[in-house]
């Protein structure tokens, strides 16, 4: 056994981030960790790394116990890992962020550094030569990009550097946290290769993501965790059709019948050729609400998205599927004035959003109600909704009179008017972010990832405010990962897959189409 | 400009008419590489004139009392400097970005209006008076320490401590993970800090009469002086701060007809080099290095992740 | 000794009426603005040029002192903050830009003789002056043993009346409620319709003006108006005040500015005059050391 979990806890405040997670790994062998986003896997590293303090439980690396040792006396034990948002040393060179790898097999060199040159130079030669084959390793060229800031680098090259890092350490123990977050489908195939590769060569990993397709095909077994607990264990095809672990990812939905878990497989990788039924192109509406084309959007070096043409009609709800990393939220904030494109058009009701200022856009009518809710956490809900209304020309007492009606229709956060907000329930918060959202007085609403957290019974709630909002005549443009309701309610829906839009057609025909129901509403 | 003429027509003869100059621009040198050091390992330390206030009254007050050599009491006084470098390190190397800074002039203040002036051995608010001081000789002295100890610390940047503080300067966490014990690291760069900023205090009291405790000497105008000196010249590389002292020290030479207006131009520097070359002159990574992870910001969305 | 402690509550006024200005800024921008004590000692010296040079009546000279301090709060944000946001830099080039700025106020005052260019600012250069004893009524009360100056009683009021105006406005109005959005969430509050822009120069404005008068207050209680007094008075204990009271909280700027007279003043009564002006240093190094978010700040955490 290289690694061996007993029984480990930590909590934030009320929530179990890890609740008594046990575990073993095996030398030599891939180990998948796996489970919905906030189900405890990154707590979890980064309690067994030496970042979070444990608050019971033990963990062993072969003979060597680490519970409780600082974090970089863990990677000196051999235990080695990257991080879920990408962390290397931006302003250092590809080969300087992998020498530092090195750090911990480095005599201190001090004294040969003041003395005499020769010798460091000697020395310095071999640990670049070590690292170039490192990084020739994972796979990227050293000769091209050896001497490049590493946060110059693309996206794809930047998630392999940092396991070269990782791996400069020679490591006993290789955790990889969401290596292919943002991925598309042919470079997590890169990865997956990537994976097994090091495996071959005698590397024991601990693999955790939240893509089953990934997981699945490398890993031997597998662990689920769901709010923060272990709910199942096994091989990939075991794991995979266990009810328990299905229903973790699609919530209760009595009447489909689901044969395994989605994230099997994406879209755009999909044996048959992708048409939407009845033709996409027919369906979309001629004369448009919000008219987006061609946008194109990046951070640094990445390129989120990636000539994206959409079309919202008046009266319409569209759904935008796709998975994490996808591009989804990147293009609402586009639309909402936070980012600005790099190309691309963007228009609504008249009013060019990749020019306009943000409190112009949400004036037009264009308002969105962010992923992660976004409340002030620390103003009451009554102030939360009040502040909504700050832009508004009406007087206090209408001001007062759309509070009221928003929280008939939430009749909770009347209850809870008083509360601050962050001490409301996910769910709660959702709520209080889309009121907030209506007091702004919508024409077209975005909503991003409106169930992302919560409990089965809440996205119910949710959703059927989203379709009562609807059905009052907002116009919606709806974000979600969860593909099956979102296809459930929407007129229309598109699939982004790595910053492209892969396909289009009606919610119904989306919803029975084979390759979407593989990639993202399981068999 | 006539002070460049002089400087190329006749070097030698520029030398020893202007070696007070000569001695503060290597002063200040030390001083700035002392300063290049913390920043250089993620640290935004303000605490130099504290550790220099050390350097100069240890020195001058052993050479008073005990006559001992001046070579002697200068080492001892910079010894000293690191000794109290890590004791005030110890409790506050665990504070981030501004709140270091801010800790950091809490010391040197404290250190000065709490005990400096209070003490009546330090000569209090008169400064102390040092007869053995030789302005004309220092300079000797000066420069080859100067070219020493930029060597050095040129050559530290090199190896694996130089390694090990770029990455905790880059990103602390990721330097944990590949085994850099972060805490220590820091601590001998505040430490060795200290001592550089000590022995220029020495040296500089050794260039004049009179050890004057004011703030433009020991206190936050002398701590903004020496953070202007990284800003300026860019903190990526070791000659950077170096050449913001310079620029900064021979700037009311150069410019005489700025003369009185000498601060209203190096604020103007200031805010335009921060906003138009935030990396500094010589900058290589510069000021982008200190990151907004060293900044204490409440639950924050940062910048949209793609996604 | 109870004289001390009038002394403690007036001084108190005016240092926590200072940091509230200080401590705004950092809860709405994030960021340290070090050009504040620059902007007291303009107050100050503003109203004193009004009243000196221009012949202006004092309440004329206050206002004047107070529009000044008001715009350069729109300086601070135009010049040293907003080409900073645009580009995305850190928040230590805030730090740094306003620093320039304050270097070149002060050398701007210090330079104001007669005869230079600044002369129209300033005229005393780099000595201390007081205002006139003529400028402002100011009996003197004598109550049980102790010596009351109307000026100096007058401020308690003053400054607390202001403070809770502030608290207010930022509890109870649109306005309000659109700071501590912005200061609690940019994001959330551009996406809610806010102008973020604009709050942020409202911001500046506000706590500008509240520092240059709390100079104002202080030169005309106190004298000592020089180009030096922003530097030598507040620019420390400014810090010390916030960092006590924890660093984005106006409640924790004027519990902590009244906190740190009173040690201040107990410090005197206890060891000697020069020691109590180490007092605030040593209390910074302490807090910081022991609770470094203060009285009521929260505690920063990074996430991995």
């Amino acid at each position: 056994m290289l690694l061996r979990l007993d029984k480990v806890q930590r909590h934030f405040g009320g929530v179990h981030a890890v609740d008594g997670v046990s575990l073993e790994v095996e030398q030599g062998s891939i180990q998948g960790l796996i489970g919905p986003n906030g189900a405890g896997k990154t707590t979890l590293v980064n309690v067994i790394t030496g970042y979070v303090p444990f608050q019971s439980g033990h963990a062993w690396l072969q003979s060597d116990e680490v519970t409780g040792l600082p974090a970089h006396r863990i990677a000196a034990l051999g235990m080695s890992r990257t991080f879920q948002n990408i962390r290397l040393f931006k302003d250092l060179t590809a080969l300087e962020n992998v020498v530092v790898g090195m750090h911990t097999r480095r005599r201190d060199d001090t004294l040969a550094q003041l003395a005499t040159l020769p010798v460091f130079r000697r020395d310095q030669r071999s640990r670049l030569d070590e690292a170039r084959k490192l990084m020739d390793t994972v796979g990227l060229a050293a000769k091209d990009i050896g001497g490049r800031p590493a946060g110059t680098l693309p996206y794809g090259d930047q998630r392999r550097l940092e396991i070269a890092r990782a791996l400069a350490l020679r490591p006993r123990l290789l955790i990889l946290d969401e290596p292919a977050a943002g991925m598309n489908p042919s470079e997590k195939q890169g990865m997956r290769d990537l994976i097994e590769r090091l495996n071959l060569d005698g590397l024991t990993i601990l693999l955790i993501d939240h893509d089953m397709r990934l997981v699945m095909g490398v890993c031997k077994r597998v662990a689920v965790l769901d709010f923060g607990r272990k709910i199942a264990e096994g091989t990939p095809d075991e794991v995979s059709t266990d009810a328990g672990v299905i229903k973790a990812y699609l919530g209760t939905r009595g009447d489909k019948e689901v044969s395994s878990a989605p994230g099997a497989s994406g879209v755009g990788d999909a044996d048959e050729p992708l048409e939407a039924t009845g033709g996409a192109d027919a369906l979309e509406p001629t004369d448009a609400f919000l008219e987006v084309r061609d946008l194109t959007v990046s951070y640094g070096a990445v390129t989120a998205v990636r000539g994206a043409s959409l079309r919202v009609a008046a009266g319409e709800i569209v759904a935008l599927i796709g998975a994490n990393g996808a591009g989804k939220s990147t293009i609402l904030n586009t639309l909402s004035g936070l980012i600005r494109p790099d190309s691309g058009t963007a228009v609504f009701d008249g009013l060019d959003l990749t020019a306009a200022n943000s409190s112009a856009i949400v004036r037009r009518g264009l308002v969105q109600v962010p992923e992660g809710r976004e409340i002030l956490a620390r103003q009451t809900v009554l102030e939360n909704l009040e502040l909504a209304t700050w832009g508004s020309r009406s007087d206090a007492a209408t001001t007062r009179k759309e509070i009221e009606s928003v929280m008939k229709r939430f009749p909770i956060l009347g209850e809870r008017r008083a509360l601050l907000a962050g001490t409301l329930s996910g769910g709660e918060q959702q709520m209080l972010a889309i009121a907030r959202g209506l007091l702004a007085k919508p024409r077209l609403l975005l909503l991003d990832e409106p169930s992302l957290g919560l409990a089965p019974q809440m996205v119910d709630e949710v959703f059927s405010a989203i379709e009562e909002i609807h059905s009052e005549g907002t116009t919606i443009l709806l974000v979600e990962q969860n593909a099956l309701r979102a296809l459930e309610i929407a007129d229309r829906a598109y699939v982004l897959e790595t910053g492209q839009i892969r396909l289009t057609g009606s919610g119904d025909d989306l919803l029975h189409n084979p390759a979407v129901r593989r990639a993202y509403l399981g068999g | 400009m006539d002070f460049f003429i002089a400087l190329f027509s006749d070097p030698v003869g520029f030398y020893t008419s202007h070696t007070l100059l000569i001695g503060q621009i290597g002063i200040n040198g030390i001083v700035a590489t002392s300063m290049f050091l913390v920043l250089y390992s993620g640290q935004l330390s303000l605490a130099a004139p504290g550790f220099m206030a050390i350097g100069a009254y240890v020195s001058v007050l052993m050479g008073l009392h005990w006559h001992t050599p001046g070579a002697i009491n200068m080492l001892v006084a910079a010894l000293l400097a690191g000794l109290v470098g890590f004791l005030v390190g110890l409790p506050v190397l665990r504070l981030r970005g501004v709140f270091l800074a801010i800790a950091t002039i809490g010391f040197i203040e404290a250190l000065r209006l709490g005990v400096i002036l209070n003490v009546p051995i330090t000569g209090e608010g008169l400064g102390l008076s040092n007869p053995k001081a030789d302005p004309l000789g220092g300079v000797n002295f000066i420069l080859p320490s100067f070219i020493v100890i930029v060597f050095v610390i040129w050559r530290l940047t090199k190896g694996r401590l130089g390694n090990a503080w770029a990455a905790i300067r880059q990103d602390e966490l990721a330097a944990l993970s590949q085994g850099i014990h972060v805490a220590r690291y820091k601590m001998v760069a505040f430490v060795i800090s200290a001592l550089m900023a000590g022995y220029a205090g020495a040296l500089e009291a050794h260039l004049t009469f009179n050890v004057d405790p004011g703030e433009g000497n020991f206190g936050v105008t002398r701590a903004v002086q020496i953070l202007t000196f990284a800003v300026l010249g860019g903190s990526g590389f070791v000659l950077g701060p170096v050449v913001g002292a310079l620029i900064i020290t021979l700037l009311p030479y150069v410019f005489d007809a700025a003369g009185p207006y000498i601060n209203i131009v190096s604020g103007i520097f200031l805010i335009a080099v921060i906003i138009f070359r935030p990396q500094g002159i010589v900058g290589r990574g510069g000021l982008a290095i200190i990151k907004p992870s060293w900044w204490p910001r409440r639950a924050r969305v940062s910048a949209p992740t793609p996604g | 000794m109870d004289q001390q402690i009038v002394n403690a509550i007036f001084i108190g006024s005016i240092y926590a009426l200072f940091a509230v200005g200080y401590t705004l800024v950092f809860g709405v921008l994030d960021i340290l603005n070090l050009a504040h004590s620059a902007v007291f000692m303009l107050g100050a010296a503003v109203t004193y040029t009004l009243v000196v040079s221009y012949g202006q009546s004092f309440w004329v000279a206050c206002v004047g002192g107070i529009l000044v301090s008001a715009l350069m709060g729109l300086v601070i944000e135009h010049v040293c903050l907003r080409p900073l946001r645009r580009r995305r830099a850190p928040p230590i080039s805030a730090l740094i830009s306003t620093i320039g700025l304050a270097l070149v106020i002060l050398a701007a005052v210090e330079q104001g003789k007669p005869g230079s260019f600044f002369a129209w600012l300033w005229k005393d250069g780099a000595n201390a002056v007081a205002f006139p004893v003529s400028t402002i009524p100011n009996p003197t009360w004598h109550v049980g043993n102790l010596t009351l100056e109307a000026v100096k009683v007058a401020i308690i009021p003053i400054a607390i009346a202001l403070m809770l105006l502030l608290g207010y406005i930022i509890r109870y109005t649109q306005v309000g409620r659109g700071l501590r959005a912005v200061a609690e969430n940019p994001r959330a509050a551009r996406l809610m319709g806010l102008d973020v822009d604009r709050i942020i120069s409202l911001t500046l404005v506000i706590s500008s003006a509240l520092g240059g008068l709390a100079g104002i207050l202080f030169g005309v209680a106190l004298g000592g108006i020089s180009p030096y007094m922003g530097r030598d008075q507040v620019e420390v204990r400014g810090l010390a005040i916030i960092v006590l009271g924890g660093m984005g909280s106006v409640a924790g700027a004027v519990i902590g500015g009244y906190l740190l007279a009173l040690i201040e003043v107990l410090a005197f009564i206890t060891f000697n005059s020069s020691v109590s002006g180490g007092v605030a240093f040593a209390a910074l190094f302490l807090v910081l050391i022991l609770r470094p978010q203060g009285l009521f700040g929260t505690r920063l955490r990074e996430r991995i």
